[in-house]
């Protein structure tokens, strides 16, 4: 696996720059979802951390689920139809794989390297990891 | 995308008999959970071949850890299990136009040689759009035998 870095030029998140509108107004469950979601919650007499829990899920945007400007990805492979497969981690903490066309990938995806080290009077510089 | 029905279909039907009639049974590490359009048929749907999955630019299959993928199976009767965390599909770059009205588990990360292990109704249908994701909450995704 070889590590890239997620790199758009306007700072835009992978969603959000072929986005209609702000992803920041749109929530990430539709209101029937959360609706649904309390009513169970409701049934069992949950703790307050319980609902805190559930409101914080309820309460992210497309924005919180996207894959903003900066994200380190794991490129993993390609998919059937030749798309590039990268994982990475949301800012939930969940493991997302998203299949990125090749012209998406060569155009906004940058290898990683490793933050030039100093080796007694040597400054290294790192390939990039694999 | 609320609570959802599961369907077990016949490849993982196999291996749940097999397992009950104590018969040793191959057992996978990692699974995939990918989206579909259109139903899948109980009984004859062996693999993602013969599945309509969801295409937009962006959306792949979601792999599953099976150690901790899980929810604990409940001691009921039927007993059930559920998703342990929130799997979230995308973020999508394209607009296909077309409805998610299923989850599907399978083996594969993509391809149509998957073998399909568990079908699940969604409640809540999702067209989505260029730029959403697709997000389905810890314990939504629900099977029993």
């Amino acid at each position: 696996m070889t590590k890239y870095t997620y790199d758009h030029p306007e700072q835009s998140g992978f969603g959000q720059h072929h986005a209609e509108g702000d992803l920041k107004e749109r929530p990430a469950q539709p209101p029937e979802v959360a609706q649904s979601m309390r009513g169970v919650l409701s049934m069992i007499d949950p703790t307050e951390e319980q609902e805190a829990k559930l409101e914080a899920f309820l309460g992210r945007s497309m924005h919180d689920l996207d894959m903003h400007h900066g994200t380190v990805v794991d490129h993993v492979g390609t998919d059937d139809a030749g798309q590039e497969l990268v994982t990475w981690t949301d800012q939930h903490g969940d493991v997302r794989t998203t299949a990125v066309s090749k012209a998406q990938f060569s155009q906004h995806f940058k290898p990683v390297t490793e933050p030039d080290s100093i080796v007694g009077d040597t400054v290294e510089k790192k390939e990039a990891w694999s | 995308m609320a609570l959802s029905v599961g369907q077990v279909l016949e490849f993982a039907e196999k291996r749940a008999i097999t397992a009950a009639s104590g018969q040793a049974v191959a057992t996978a590490t990692t699974l995939w959970m990918g989206l579909l359009t259109a139903a899948p048929t109980a009984g004859t749907d062996l693999t993602m071949a013969s599945e309509t999955e969801y295409g937009a630019t962006g959306y792949a299959r979601q792999s599953l850890t099976v150690a901790s993928a899980w929810n604990a199976v409940t001691s009921a009767s039927p007993s059930v299990v559920s998703n342990a965390a929130s799997i979230t599909w995308g973020p999508t770059s394209s607009s296909p136009g077309t409805t998610v009205t299923w989850g599907i588990l399978c083996d594969a990360v993509s391809g149509t040689t998957a073998n399909l292990y568990i079908a699940y109704l969604l409640t809540t249908p999702r067209t989505p759009i260029s730029g959403d994701s697709v997000q389905a909450a810890a314990s939504a995704f629900t099977a029993s035998i």
